[in-house]
């Protein structure tokens, strides 16, 4: 048996599920919309230079902007270019504003084909490798979204040892890194190779989730050719968060502020490896990628194959309640327009929570017993009410890993995931200069 | 209103420029859940007290759920402040409260105790959530104090056999070697069995030269027991102990419904199973080491340190369990320790909490002449709960064991 059972850690809880909907679709091609925006500064940096005018025709996979220190852009369908318009791009660590140029589709979004490689990579260099990472418009998907190259520059500085992909997909509702590597599997395997050769490390694992092991045994033959070794995750909830998956494979824990690649591990997920298969191997540029549609209530279900820059809410159709861009669980920030980048996994529509009245917290205890980074949850609450920034960072509230447990568990339905995601973002940002103002309206200084 | 809703206000997103929701599903359980199934258990030992003490204890729980609910609801009145959590809460404290009252109590101590669980225990602190003492033991410590003779009678009731549920535990006969309740008969002309609580019993092993000389009066040498079997042989048989059928407050004598109630609570995860076994093993552990008195050779007191070692096996391990058994200690550690609000959070916290509790309730026990020695530790060890919540935390992903103490 070549899936390996590994550890555990300290907290997390038992989801519902709620994948069985979109978990056994496969991937389909998103349904034409009229106007893309497809964002020219989806990642750190300015946003990249048009090198093609206002209503010119282009095909899909043209070249449509030059990079300025962020990413080239390629259109994902063939169109007229139009007007430059302000969207916003949303991402786990927030909410960004991007230029973006409007293409009106003319050609429908073509479904995934088997491209036939052009390129040997597995004769070329690192140094080969790299140039190549840096265009096809190649970025990260979790955390910070930033050029490939970037990351791979900034590994290859933190001397890592070993390669993570990360399929895990913790999230309740989310399938669409399941999907890619049912289907696409073998790519994924040789992207996360691809990748593995940039950083220059040997060892890869790609994590799985053990409830899905059966689904994947079709890629054991691929993954023993590429010597990568699959892990089986126990299906317990923030088991996919990059933190807990360094610390159960690698048995190193992050230290507070800092990324796993000062453990010297990189996690990279499945559509980026897929990505970087597709443009290193076959020069096909990252122009889509898959999104799951589902949520509560009666919508269209399923997992996408989407161009970058579709609109967000207009996937949903005429859903009523809340989107939700990303997984339910983690922190989400409310964006008007947002559109479709690297880092969407999931469009999702959730019922709006009631209007909850106020309850004081009775000290169950819950927060911090089901917290994975064991954090006093309910003391960097209070310090946020009393406007106390050095109580919390004495509490350590720069370890929170952000997975929404303690709001999920709260029979109190207190905000905390907020609060200890505010508070951390705010030491981040400004570490020095936090007025207790800044917290709470009625806390003295 | 963000004191309480913890809602992030829209002129903090515009500071840092982003505005975070938390996550939009949330787990089934709310307060509410949270009180209710805690009553739900809490209601197994009532109603086993009610089928062992007959319909006055009915009276008195019924009186205790009452008063503490209008009480509250009183309270809120007069103040005007909003009553935050419905009157849950309030009913949870009455059939707590109920639990620790004897049921021959008369109509007017469950009042004072529910007023004073829920005025001075509760609502000046600021009502669910913000209390340091757990509001029933502060009731019942109050009746304790101001009603002592009612509160604490020499001779206690158990109905009958063919009495239960319906007797009237007023109506007894004494009897003071008395030690079969399986298979009885009411006597005539009453309902129950009237004796000694068994913990009394016991302390015929008096022990301790301070405490006779302090608190008690000292026997003779002579009238001192030649061994444990001697005292043991006046109380129930275990059965008898476990099923609940011996004198005591309405709650604390079924032993058996305690802890399967308790188990459901530790099963639902509103109690950690750390705190009630931390409670019974130190208990355990005390009862088993703590000095007791004994008649020597030439009729001599002799102080004997472990006296378990100092019996056989069987003995031994009876006089532990009746010392455990008796004295509220097992309804304290399964119900009244646990109390959310004034227990610590972590499981480090609980266990030490617990320790104080079990070791401090069989000491009162054992040397002191009072009548609610588990209720009172209990007491003690809330109020030292704000500084075993912060002794104990556990360690945050991240950081090295005691990295506190290294230097920066």
């Amino acid at each position: 048996m070549l899936l390996r059972q590994y550890g555990s850690f300290a907290g997390g809880i038992d989801l519902p599920d709620e994948k069985h909907s979109t978990l056994g679709m496969p991937i389909e091609p998103a349904a034409r919309q009229g106007v893309l925006r497809v964002p020219l500064a989806p990642c750190a940096g300015p946003p990249a230079r048009m090198l093609v005018p206002e209503g010119t025709r282009v095909s899909a996979g043209e070249r449509i902007a030059a990079a300025c220190g962020g990413v080239d852009v390629y259109a994902p369908c063939e169109g007229r270019i139009g007007k430059t318009v302000d969207v916003q791009v949303v991402s786990a660590v927030g909410v960004k504003h991007s230029p973006a140029i409007e293409l009106v589709a003319v050609g429908q979004m073509a479904p995934i084909r088997l491209l036939v490689p052009v390129f040997d990579w597995r004769a070329a260099s690192s140094r080969e490798i790299r140039t190549s990472l840096a265009g096809g418009g190649l970025t990260t998907a979790k955390g910070h979204i930033e050029p490939l190259n970037i990351w791979v520059e900034r590994g290859l500085r933190a001397c890592c040892k070993c390669i993570i992909a990360n399929v895990v997909e913790p999230q309740p509702y989310v399938t669409s890194d399941h999907r890619m590597l049912v289907e696409n599997g073998a790519e994924v395997i040789r992207g996360l190779m691809i990748i593995a050769k940039a950083l220059e490390v040997g060892q890869m694992l790609l994590a799985v989730d053990q409830r899905r092991v059966d689904q994947y045994r079709g890629l054991v033959g691929a993954a023993r050719a590429c010597n990568v070794a699959m892990v089986a995750l126990p299906a317990k909830y923030p088991a996919g968060n990059d933190t807990l998956l360094v610390k159960v494979l690698h048995r190193r824990e992050t230290p507070i502020g800092k990324e796993t690649f000062d453990v010297g591990a990189a996690v990279i997920d499945a559509s980026t490896c897929f990505a970087a298969y597709r443009w290193v191997a076959c020069q096909s540029p990252q122009t889509a990628r898959v999104v799951t549609v589902s949520g509560q209530g009666t919508m269209p279900r399923g997992n996408f194959w989407t161009p970058y820059g579709a609109d967000c809410q207009s996937m949903l159709q005429e859903a009523r309640g809340t989107m939700v861009i990303g997984g339910p669980m983690a922190p989400s920030y409310q964006a008007d327009n947002a559109v479709v980048c690297a880092a969407t996994d999931a469009v999702l529509n959730l019922k709006t929570p009631p209007a909850t009245t106020a309850t004081p917290c009775i000290r169950c205890g819950w927060c911090t017993d089901h917290c994975p980074a064991r954090l006093n949850v309910k003391g960097i609450s209070d310090a946020y009410e009393l406007g106390k920034i050095d109580r919390a960072r004495r509490l350590h509230a720069g370890a929170c890993i952000e997975c929404g447990v303690c709001s999920y568990v709260c029979p109190a339905r207190l905000g905390l995931c907020e609060r200890v995601v505010w508070i951390k973002r705010l030491l981040q940002q400004r570490p020095q200069q936090v007025r207790p103002q800044e917290l709470h309206p009625e806390a003295r200084p | 209103m963000s004191l309480l809703t913890g809602q992030p206000q829209a002129h903090h997103a515009t500071q840092i420029g982003m505005d975070v929701r938390g996550p939009l599903i949330c787990a089934p359980e709310s307060i509410r859940t949270v009180f209710i199934v805690t009553l739900a258990a809490a209601s197994a030992p009532l109603c086993a007290g009610i089928v062992l003490f007959g319909w006055r204890a009915a009276v008195v729980a019924a009186i205790c759920i009452g008063s503490c609910a209008n009480i509250e609801r009183l309270y809120y009145r007069v103040t005007r402040m909003p009553a935050l959590m419905g009157r849950s809460h309030a009913y949870l404290t009455g059939v707590l409260l109920a639990l620790t009252l004897p049921p021959t109590a008369p109509w007017y101590v469950p009042v004072v105790a529910s007023a004073f669980a829920i005025i001075v225990g509760k609502a000046v602190f600021g009502g669910v959530g913000h209390f340091l003492w757990q509001p029933a033991l502060v009731g019942r410590l109050a009746a304790a104090v101001l009603f002592a003779g009612a509160m604490n009678p020499e001779y206690w009731p158990v109905l009958a056999q063919d009495r239960l549920l319906w007797g009237d535990a007023d109506k007894g006969r004494i009897v003071d070697d008395w030690r079969k309740w399986h298979g009885s008969c009411a006597p005539e002309n009453a309902d129950a069995f009237v004796s000694r609580r068994s913990d009394v019993v016991l302390s015929g092993l008096r022990p301790s030269k301070a405490s006779y000389s302090a608190l008690a009066y000292l026997p003779p040498p002579n009238e001192l027991p030649k061994a444990p079997p001697a005292a043991l042989g006046q109380l129930p048989s275990m059965g008898e102990m476990l099923m609940g059928t011996v004198p005591g407050n309405i709650g604390e004598t079924c032993a058996i419904v305690i802890v399967v109630a308790g188990l459901y609570l530790i099963y639902r995860n509103y109690l950690k199973w750390q705190l009630p076994v931390a409670v019974l093993c130190s208990a355990a552990a005390v009862a088993a080491a703590a000095p007791v008195y004994l008649a020597g050779p030439d009729d001599v007191a002799i102080e004997v340190w472990w006296p378990v070692l100092h019996q056989e096996g069987e003995v031994a391990l009876t006089y532990v369990m009746y010392r455990l058994l008796s004295g509220g200690i097992v309804l304290s550690a399964f119900f009244l320790a646990g109390e959310s609000t004034s227990r610590p959070t972590g499981a480090g916290g609980q266990v030490i909490f617990g320790a104080g509790i079990g070791s401090l309730a069989m000491l009162l026990q054992l040397y002191v002449n009072t009548p609610i020695p588990a209720f009172m530790a209990v007491l003690a060890m809330n109020t030292l709960t704000p500084a075993l919540d912060s002794l104990w935390r556990p360690r945050v992903l991240g950081r090295r064991r005691f990295e506190f103490l290294r230097r920066k």
